[in-house]
């Protein structure tokens, strides 16, 4: 099958992803205080795997995630892919997501994706993205030396980076600064020094790992204009990756909440019926809305230069949007929300885990700025 | 002392174009008017109140310094809380809590733990700041010990003696020797979660624990739930309609958890505060004394409301709480975390995201302490507080996560853990829906003469 361009095609990926949600990933992830364990969420992930979900180190599946990175720089179906997958269990999608980027980002840096699997990605440094100094190696401006510093510190090997992976990764694929450029290293679990750190926020399914890499890691020899074209797209399909599964979790909160709603009794009515619960319920459609056409723009947009800084501005306004609607979802409960077996708390613990783990959001806007200056 | 100043973006402070050294060179007079010390944060805002509380302030938060932090990170992180492998630890803090007078500070000594002079102020103020103190420190015990107090509040503002003698003192006694003897409060059924928190629900919905007139007494069948506390209470005041009758019958019952008939069913799994377990409490025809009604038959939710008033500032309070825990940490991160070889505070963005936390939360400690010094609790004002200081809590949890970026969903860190603690403060004593409408509520008669006033003056 070739890359999913159609409406038809869509709709058979979107019904072929519905039930995978329903059969494979519903009944395990049915009691919300109890996430699935790596044993379970490896074997959810070994059957989307075999849908070819998740991509594939040899020929394209045409329903895999990140495919179309590769052919032509758009997230075409990938985000489609992230928020359906997303609205079922956010670890899920993002683990999907990390295996299928980083064969994506294998095949755009001549790494080879087959040796390790499940691969894992972090497409950014050990504190964000690199803030201003990314932007003007991106755009071919001069870098001072403070520029080189924080490049060099922020993707240097020295510093170990925070990452959410799988459980039972086998290796990774990190950007590191080679030179003046940006390259790629892809070392196995055992050239790194894994110190498995607890997180107590949201994607419960997974680990957040402290990585440090030691010598002996394959690394990419990227010319620099493709390297800024690769570092464009994998870093900037992650951003959009995020925000993606963050919009599926919210649907799923909004869904909890308007049942919850359609059935809870107080003030004499039904509670959705009250303009307090109505206006939080909207709140949480309408920032939905908001979020989907962004993701909809976002989707038909080429991760060069250009679409990563779109994407970055994509994620600043996004995040916070959806983190507030998930919020929203869960007050609708009341006292209810905030027990972990009811499930709408962990979408929101999920959707700030996944606000967070892209990098600070502070340096979204700055780096934005700095895109529009330097191209004034 | 600084290791190295300026701070980058800034002259030094002995700078001649530093304002505080510019000041030192204006004439006496002037100088006397302008110049101030820069002082420590925490300091500077315990020196506006009156020497008494900023005794107690700086006393609560060196308990919660020495006590209540070492403990924090491994309480909240303990699944299964008090019917687990953390009720000791839990039990164990709170009985040093209990020894230290933290669980009978609500009345003066001797019959309490607190100073004589507390008496010139309300109880809510002292409440606020010990909340605060606790809450920047750890949600959850906050909650352990606080929610003890907030289960006396209606015995004392019943103004019973004779309960107060017969109930209250005797477990003042019990704490401050170290042999626990907590208090809940019930308010919330199944049922009836916003409907039991304010009058126009309260008048559309039935009540689900009922008491049956007895001979010496009354028998109580219901259920009760998200009981802050209420697992390891020795005594909950509940309230319950009286059989036949609406909620408008309310009656507080001091219910001791040995009578027969009193189970708790469930202690739910929160997303934080974890250090406290929210209760199911189940009453099957359990048999309560005359003498432990407390105010009265039927004064139940007068109660109710006049407790919800002062409880509500305390909950504000928290939230200022958690605010500071979340900027604390954020500080903490941005001066030890290097990006480019020098600390992440001299990012100039780093530093406009530190001064909207501090300037957000010090705005919300300053409403709660202004609402908090009326001698009667304002519904209007105690809601506002509420509403306003919990919505910013979270706002500035969420402005440090983002500035620790991966680094915020680390246990290690505590923004995290500020945020789930400060999520349920927009949820408990009300949601601040609820708490919205209580505001409008007061101020009915004002708007009202508004509506009159303005009669007619635009067209339809």
């Amino acid at each position: 099958m070739g890359a999913v361009t159609t409406g038809d095609e869509r709709n058979a990926l979107r019904g072929e992803i519905e039930r995978f949600a329903r059969r494979t990933i519903e009944p395990r992830v049915e009691r919300p205080e109890r996430p699935p364990g790596p044993v379970e969420l490896a074997a959810i992930l070994a059957e989307a795997e075999g849908l070819g979900l998740a991509g594939s180190t040899e020929e394209p599946t045409g329903l895999g995630a990140w495919e179309g990175l590769v052919d032509d720089g758009a997230p075409g179906p990938t985000l489609d892919i992230l928020v359906q997958v997303g609205s079922a269990n956010a670890a899920t999608a993002f683990a999907i997501h990390q295996r299928a980027l980083a064969r994506a980002a294998c095949r755009l840096a001549g790494l080879p994706a087959a040796v390790f699997a499940p691969l894992a990605i972090a497409p950014a440094g050990h504190y964000g993205l690199g803030r201003r100094p990314v932007v003007r190696w991106l755009a071919g401006a001069a870098l001072d030396a403070d520029d080189r510093a924080l490049l060099d510190d922020a993707y240097g090997s020295a510093a170990p980076r925070i990452v959410t992976v799988e459980h039972g990764f086998a290796g990774v694929v990190l950007p590191v600064r080679v030179g003046p450029s940006m390259q790629w290293l892809l070392p196995s679990r055992e050239r790194l020094t894994v110190e498995v750190l607890a997180h107590a926020h949201g994607l419960a399914e997974l680990a957040t790992a402290s990585l440090s890499v030691l010598a002996g890691a394959d690394v990419s020899t990227l010319p620099e204009p493709r390297a800024r074209t690769v570092f464009a797209a994998v870093a900037g399909a992650h951003q959009l990756a995020v925000v993606a599964i963050a919009r599926g979790s919210v649907e799923r909160g909004l869904k909890l909440a308007r049942r919850y709603a359609a059935v809870r009794y107080q003030g004499g009515a039904m509670i959705d019926r009250h303009p307090a619960v109505l206006e939080m319920l909207g709140r949480c459609c309408s920032e939905l809305v908001v979020v989907d056409a962004l993701l909809d723009r976002a989707s038909r947009t080429r991760l060069d230069a250009d679409g990563f800084v779109a994407a970055l501005a994509v994620r600043s306004r996004a995040m916070p949007a959806l983190a507030d609607a998930a919020n929203a979802a869960l007050q609708v409960f009341g006292g209810l929300g905030y027990m972990r077996d009811v499930g709408v708390e962990k979408v929101l613990r999920d959707v700030n885990h996944l606000r967070a783990i892209a990098g600070p959001l502070g340096e979204l806007d700055l780096m934005v700025a700095e895109w529009e200056r330097i191209h004034a | 002392m600084p290791s190295r100043l300026p701070i980058e973006g800034h002259v030094a402070p002995d700078s001649p174009l530093s304002p505080r050294a510019a000041f030192e060179r204006l004439p006496w007079l002037t100088r006397g008017m302008v110049r101030y010390h820069p002082g420590d944060l925490w300091e500077l805002d315990t020196a506006l109140l009156p020497p008494t509380l900023a005794d107690a302030r700086r006393r609560l938060r060196a308990f919660a310094t020495a006590k209540l932090a070492p403990h924090a990170l491994a309480i909240d992180a303990a699944e299964g809380q008090l019917h687990g492998s953390s009720a000791d630890r839990a039990r164990s803090v709170l009985r040093v809590a209990a020894r230290a007078g933290m669980l009978s500070d609500m009345l003066p000594r001797p019959l309490g733990s607190s100073s004589p002079a507390m008496l010139r102020y309300p109880l809510h103020l002292p409440a606020a700041l010990k909340t605060e103190e606790f809450a920047a420190v750890d949600g959850g015990l906050m909650l352990l010990i606080c929610a003890h107090s907030l289960g006396t509040a209606p015995v004392l503002l019943s103004g019973d003696l004779g309960s107060i003698r017969r109930h209250l003192l005797p477990a003042m006694r019990a704490n401050r020797a170290g042999c626990l003897h907590v208090f809940a409060y019930a308010i919330t059924e199944p049922a009836a979660g916003s409907d039991v928190e304010e009058g126009h629900g309260a008048s559309r919905s039935g009540p689900g624990t009922v008491a049956r007139r007895v001979p010496g007494g009354w028998r109580i069948t219901g259920r009760k739930c998200f009981i802050s506390g209420g697992d390891i209470a020795d005594s909950t005041v509940l309230l319950a309609a009286l059989e036949g009758e609406g909620i408008a019958s309310w009656t507080a019952f001091l219910v001791p958890s040995s009578a027969d008939g009193y189970r708790v069913v469930r202690t739910e799994h929160k997303m934080g505060m974890r250090a406290s377990g929210a209760a199911e409490l189940a009453l099957e025809d359990v048999f309560v004394a005359d003498d432990r009604v407390i105010g009265g038959l039927r004064s139940g939710w007068a109660l109710n409301r006049a407790t919800l008033n002062i409880s509500r500032l305390p909950v504000a309070a928290m939230a200022v709480g958690f605010a500071r825990a979340a900027t604390d940490a954020a500080i903490e991160f941005a001066c030890s975390f290097r990006l480019g070889g020098k600390p992440l505070i001299s990012y100039q963005d780093v530093q406009l995201a530190i001064a909207d936390m501090l300037a957000r939360t010090q705005a919300a400690r300053a409403m709660v302490w202004t609402a908090a010094g009326r001698k009667q609790p304002l519904q209007r004002e105690a809601s506002a507080a509420k509403v306003l200081c919990t919505d910013t809590a979270l706002e500035v949890c969420a402005r440090a996560m983002d500035l620790l970026g991966n680094h915020a969903v680390l246990h290690r860190e505590r923004v995290e853990k500020a945020y789930r603690d400060a999520r349920l403060t927009q949820i408990f004593e009300g949601t601040n829906q609820i708490n919205r409408l209580a505001m409008i509520e007061d101020i009915q008669e004002q708007l009202a003469s508004t509506i009159a006033r303005l009669a007619g003056t635009r067209a339809p």
